[in-house]
C-alpha cells in the first residue's frame, strides 16, 4: 500500500506546504512509499514534489488530499482510484477577503462551496482541530477525526531554555501569519501603542507575514501606523526561514489577535521555541494553546499590553509560562504524532 | 520595567480610532482602496540601463520616447491623483457621518435613560 499525499500550491514557509512534506518524510521513515503531488511549486522544493498528471495509484492505495482552498482540478482528485482521505487546514471565509485582490474572496466562496460535494467522495476526513471537524461534520462528512497539525521538526532545531537568545535590548513583541484582515492586526497596533507609550518605549512591533493580495489592507494598517505615529512597528513581508527563527530567537512575546483560525501554527511554533504566547480566544485558537500561554476572551488593548509588560517583568510568570508552553509543545512532538499516525494507518491495513 | 506614564499623558481612545478603521474597511470593500494601494505600490519607473552599448542606445531611445510622449505619465498622473482625491474625500465623509452617528446614538441613550427615569419616579 502507498500512502501519497495532493495539494495544489507546495510553496516554502508555507504551513500547508511544511506539513505535507513532514508527513511524507515520516511515512517514508517507517517504510510506507510516499509521494507527494502538487499542480505548482516552489523551484526550491521541485525535487521533493511530482506534477499530478503522474499520479496513478491503485485501488488498493491511499491518497491524502490536503484541501484549503479551491482548485478545478480537486474534481479530478477525488474521483481517482486511491481511497481518498481528505485533510482539512480550514478555509477563510470570504467576507474577511472582501475588497481584496480580485479572486481572493470568490475563491473561498468556491472552496467552501465545493467542499459538501466532496463528503460522499472519502473514506475519511481528518481536521487539525475540533474546529474545523466541526466545520467537516457541518458540510456532511460523515467519518471524522481530528489528527492535530504535523509540525515540520527538521526546521526549527533544538529549543534553548529561555525566550530570548539574541537581538539587543529593545523588546520586541512579534505577531506571525498573513498579513489579511482575519488576523486583525489593527489590533495589535493598538495593544503596542499602549505599551510603548505607559510600558516600554523602547520596543519594536515585528509584523511578519506575506501580504499578496491584501495590499488594501496593508495600505490601512500602514494609514493606522502613520496616525498612531509608531515608527517601531516594523512590517517584514515574506522571510526565508532562517530570517523567522531569528525572529523567534529575538522575541520577548508572540501577539496574536486573529478572529479566525483552523488551527493557527505561529501557536505552536512560539510555544516550541519557549517564546511567551499571548492569544485571542477564536477559532481554534484555545484548542491548540491546550490551556497554556496566555488566552484572552475580550480585546480591551490596555489591559492586553499591560499582561505583556507583567509577562516581560516578573520573572517567575515568565518562567511558569515557559514551562506550560514547553510541556503542550510536546503533544504536537514528532513522537506522539507519530502514535496518532499509527492509529490512521491502521485504518487502511 | 517599569511604568513611565507621563505626567497628564491619558489613555487614547482606541475605541474611536477603531471605529474609524472600520469605516476605512468598509469603504476598501468597493475595491476602491485597492485601487489605490495598487497606486502607491509605484511601478512603471524605467529600470538602470545595464553598461553596455546596447543598454545605453537602449535608455536614450526610452528616455528619448518618453519625453516625446510626456502626456501620457501626466495624464496618469492627474488620473491617481483624482482617484487619491475622491478617496480621501469619501473616507473624510464617512468619518464625518460616523462621529455623527455616535454623537446621536449617545444623545438617544441619554435620552432613554431620562425617560426610564420619569416612569420610575
Amino acid at each position: 500500500m502507498r500512502i501519497d499525499q495532493f495539494h495544489p500550491e507546495i510553496r516554502e514557509g508555507d504551513a500547508v506546504g511544511n506539513e505535507v512534506l513532514a508527513l511524507a518524510g515520516m511515512l517514508k521513515a517507517r517504510g510506507v512509499p510516499s509521494d507527494v503531488f502538487c499542480e505548482v511549486a516552489d523551484a526550491a522544493l521541485a525535487p521533493e514534489v511530482r506534477p499530478w498528471r503522474e499520479y496513478a495509484g491503485g485501488a488498493n492505495d491511499v491518497l491524502l488530499v490536503h484541501f484549503s482552498h479551491s482548485s478545478p482540478v480537486y474534481v479530478e482528485v477525488f474521483a481517482c482510484r486511491a481511497k481518498r482521505v481528505l485533510r482539512y487546514h480550514n478555509v477563510t471565509p470570504a467576507h474577511y477577503l472582501a475588497g481584496l485582490r480580485k479572486g481572493l474572496a470568490e475563491g473561498s466562496e468556491q472552496a467552501r462551496a465545493a467542499l459538501p460535494l466532496y463528503a460522499n467522495s472519502v473514506a475519511l476526513a481528518l481536521a487539525d482541530s475540533s474546529f474545523n471537524a466541526r466545520e467537516l461534520q457541518a458540510a456532511g462528512f460523515r467519518n471524522t477525526v481530528v489528527f492535530p497539525y504535523v509540525l515540520n521538526e527538521s526546521l526549527y532545531g533544538d529549543p534553548h531554555g529561555d525566550s530570548k537568545r539574541g537581538g539587543d535590548e529593545w523588546t520586541n513583541i512579534i505577531s506571525v501569519g498573513r498579513i489579511v484582515p482575519q488576523k486583525h492586526l489593527e489590533d495589535c497596533l493598538l495593544i503596542f501603542d499602549y505599551f510603548r507609550r505607559f510600558i516600554e518605549p523602547k520596543s519594536r512591533l515585528i509584523l511578519i507575514g506575506a501580504w499578496d493580495g491584501a495590499e488594501a489592507y496593508l495600505a490601512r494598517l500602514k494609514r493606522l501606523v502613520a496616525r498612531l505615529n509608531l515608527p517601531n512597528a516594523i512590517f517584514t513581508g515574506r522571510v526565508p526561514q532562517a530570517a523567522l527563527m531569528a525572529h523567534y530567537n529575538a522575541a520577548d512575546v508572540l501577539l496574536s489577535m486573529s478572529e479566525h483560525e483552523g488551527f493557527c501554527v505561529p501557536l505552536v511554533e512560539g510555544m516550541r521555541l519557549h517564546v511567551p504566547v499571548i492569544a485571542f480566544d477564536a477559532g481554534a485558537v484555545g484548542e491548540t494553546m491546550g490551556g497554556a500561554g496566555v488566552l484572552v476572551r475580550q480585546k480591551r488593548w490596555p489591559e492586553i499590553a499591560e499582561t505583556i509588560g507583567i509577562v516581560l517583568s516578573d520573572r517567575d510568570c515568565r518562567d511558569r509560562l515557559i514551562a506550560g508552553q514547553r510541556a503542550r509543545a510536546r503533544f504536537f512532538s514528532a513522537e506522539d504524532v507519530e502514535k496518532r499516525l499509527d492509529r490512521v494507518l491502521a485504518l487502511f491495513r | 520595567m517599569e511604568a513611565r506614564i507621563a505626567a497628564g499623558e491619558t489613555v487614547p481612545d482606541y475605541g474611536s480610532i477603531l471605529a474609524d478603521f472600520k469605516v476605512h474597511a468598509e469603504l476598501d470593500r468597493s475595491g476602491l482602496g485597492r485601487t489605490i494601494a495598487e497606486i502607491e505600490d509605484g511601478g512603471g519607473i524605467l529600470p538602470p540601463c545595464p553598461p553596455t552599448w546596447r543598454g545605453r542606445f537602449g535608455g536614450i531611445v526610452f528616455g528619448l520616447s518618453g519625453r516625446l510622449l510626456w502626456w501620457i505619465p501626466r495624464a496618469f498622473h492627474l488620473r491617481d491623483s483624482a482617484l487619491r482625491a475622491m478617496y480621501d474625500a469619501l473616507l473624510s465623509s464617512r468619518e464625518e457621518q460616523d462621529r455623527e452617528l455616535r454623537l446621536l446614538r449617545a444623545r438617544v441613550d441619554a435620552l432613554e435613560a431620562a425617560q426610564g427615569h420619569l416612569k420610575n419616579s
